[in-house]
């Protein structure tokens, strides 16, 4: 019991130091701008911003337009998540020639500025949701795709084909050995693709879009409101915080088990 | 005869696929398979391409927006190399203090500060300049910072016994030891600033590639908006093998591998 609650302390001193600076740097902002180095017209108090995020978001409308965003950047990832991987597997087990071939094209392909991009997709897709779900589609389909086809190609012959001898084919053996191997390498692409999609969505949404978070912040910023504008950025700040987070957490605990199975094997 | 076919054909085999997609799109657009409206043959976008250079108005958009680019990259380089240096090998103490700090602005896209920058730093460069600059400084911190942490202190400790003080060893040691990991970094930087670049041209500007495509748009000359894309992508690809090539030049004490046999 009393190991449990060291650990805890232990982590929760590892945060609250890791902590310090953050709150430092925020203090800090609060101290200039109310001591009055800082030009109030163009770097609110830190105070105000917060409370203005607490308000919106209290009233729901941050909270509308992020649900949006995520719903944008949900569908443009799940598409590229239930192509990608498919795909990714295909490629890396079964065709791999034809992933030798390919890869020099797709590699090209993932090079292409999804900003350039934009237009194009704006042009090929009108303004709408359509637009702005094929570019999250197709900034997150590379790194899934790529991270699939490396992890199925990394497989350990030997691993399946002792799971072979020992009777397990087709469907069992993919579920038993092959995907068990690759979920780190896919989960990897996957948090990639989480991170650039949330990134990829409220950016088109500054770019042209009538709601969402990246809308509220050059919504505000074109309308001089200051407060909004640093309360939204700030906000759309902390929750790329949050997902960056989750998403490491989840990894590691995938990681963990690929890695300890590679230490009992030596 | 044969022997001579078969390099050739390891050589060009990354190439089939490319050219085979651009035969295919050719094809798909003269049946009419694709809109052509919407996506041109590669053959007009080519020929509206030579007609930008003939004209000499490509150049003059390279031009400015690789501009802008080095300037932001330039700007994150001469902050985040010494900045880097003092945090990894001066006070790495305050260094741990603050990378929970750095770790967490990092995380910051540029694009997303992009309307708070214009209220910072003014609608014209400025901008733009600022989210190439926090775009590129990053990973040239990060990178230089882990790369002067990780020269092996027993070198250091060797060219202290030598005699060699402050200055001399970090330009004799430290640096050259470093020196891969910040290439990397520099590398890196370089891609990201190349691709804020373009958002954040097509936001708004006068000239650059990025405002190219937007332009086109805007005037509907579709071919015209395809031969930005692909400059861009051209000229992205140019500047990394220039950076590599670079690299290679400088960075002529590479470590031997250890599996190497002597």
């Amino acid at each position: 019991m009393s190991k449990k609650s060291n650990q805890f302390v232990k982590s929760f001193k590892k945060v609250a130091y890791s902590s310090i600076s953050i709150l430092l740097f925020i203090a800090f902002w609060q101290l200039s701008s109310s001591i009055g180095i800082l030009d109030r017209a163009i770097i609110p108090q830190a105070t105000d911003v917060f409370y203005e995020i607490f308000k919106k978001v209290s009233s729901g409308v941050l909270l509308f337009h992020a649900g949006l965003s995520f719903k944008r950047a949900g569908i443009g990832f799940l598409y590229a998540l239930i192509i990608g991987v498919p795909v990714g597997f295909l490629l890396g087990g079964v065709f791999r020639t034809a992933a030798k071939v390919l890869m020099p094209l797709l590699k090209l392909l993932e090079k292409l500025n999804p900003f350039a991009l934009f237009p194009v997709f704006m042009m090929l897709f009108g303004i709408g949701e359509t637009c702005k779900e094929v570019l999250v589609f197709w900034v997150c389909i590379w790194p899934i795709l790529f991270h699939t086809i490396s992890g199925a190609e990394s497989i350990e012959p030997l691993m399946t084909k002792s799971a072979r001898s020992m009777g397990a084919s087709g469907s069992r053996l993919f579920f038993k050995v092959t995907l068990p191997a690759t979920t780190p390498d896919i989960f990897t692409g996957i948090k990639l693709g989480v991170q650039i999609a949330f990134f990829m969505v409220v950016s088109a949404e500054i770019v042209g879009s009538t709601a969402g978070l990246g809308w509220f912040i050059w919504i505000s910023q074109r309308n001089y409101q200051i407060i909004s504008l640093y309360a939204g950025t700030v906000f759309i700040a902390i929750l790329g915080l949050i997902i960056n987070k989750i998403f490491t957490k989840l990894e590691s605990r995938l990681l963990v088990w690929k890695q300890s199975a590679f230490e009992v094997a030596e | 005869m044969y022997n001579w076919f078969k390099n050739l054909n390891k050589k060009l085999v990354s190439f089939y696929a490319i050219i085979a997609f651009f035969i295919l799109w050719e094809v798909a657009t003269r049946l009419h398979w694709l809109d052509t409206q919407f996506v041109p043959p590669p053959s007009v976008i080519l020929a509206e391409a030579w007609k930008l250079v003939l004209n000499g108005q490509i150049f003059i958009h390279i031009a400015t927006s690789l501009q802008r680019t080095f300037l932001g990259f330039g700007l994150a380089i001469v902050v985040a190399l010494p900045l880097g240096f003092i945090l990894g090998g001066w006070v790495p103490a305050v260094s741990k203090f603050l990378t929970p700090l750095f770790n967490s602005l990092s995380q910051i896209n540029a694009f997303t500060l992009f309307p708070l920058f214009l209220i910072l730093f003014g609608i014209g460069e400025g901008a733009k300049i600022s989210i190439i600059f926090w775009a590129a400084v990053w990973p040239i911190l990060f990178t230089t910072i882990a790369g002067v942490q990780q020269v092996d202190p027993l070198l250091i400790k060797a060219a202290k016994a030598m005699g060699a003080k402050g200055v001399r060893i970090f330009l004799q040691v430290v640096l050259p030891g470093a020196a891969s990991r910040l290439a990397t970094g520099i590398k890196t930087g370089m891609t990201m600033a190349f691709m804020m670049l373009i958002g954040a041209e097509v936001m708004g500007a006068e000239a650059g590639l990025g405002w190219l495509i937007q332009n086109s748009k805007k005037n509907y000359n579709i071919p015209r908006m395809y031969v930005g894309l692909v400059t861009i992508a051209v000229v992205g690809l140019i500047v990394s093998y220039l950076l590599d090539w670079l690299e290679k030049e400088i960075i002529t004490w590479k470590e031997v591998s250890a599996d190497v046999k002597i």
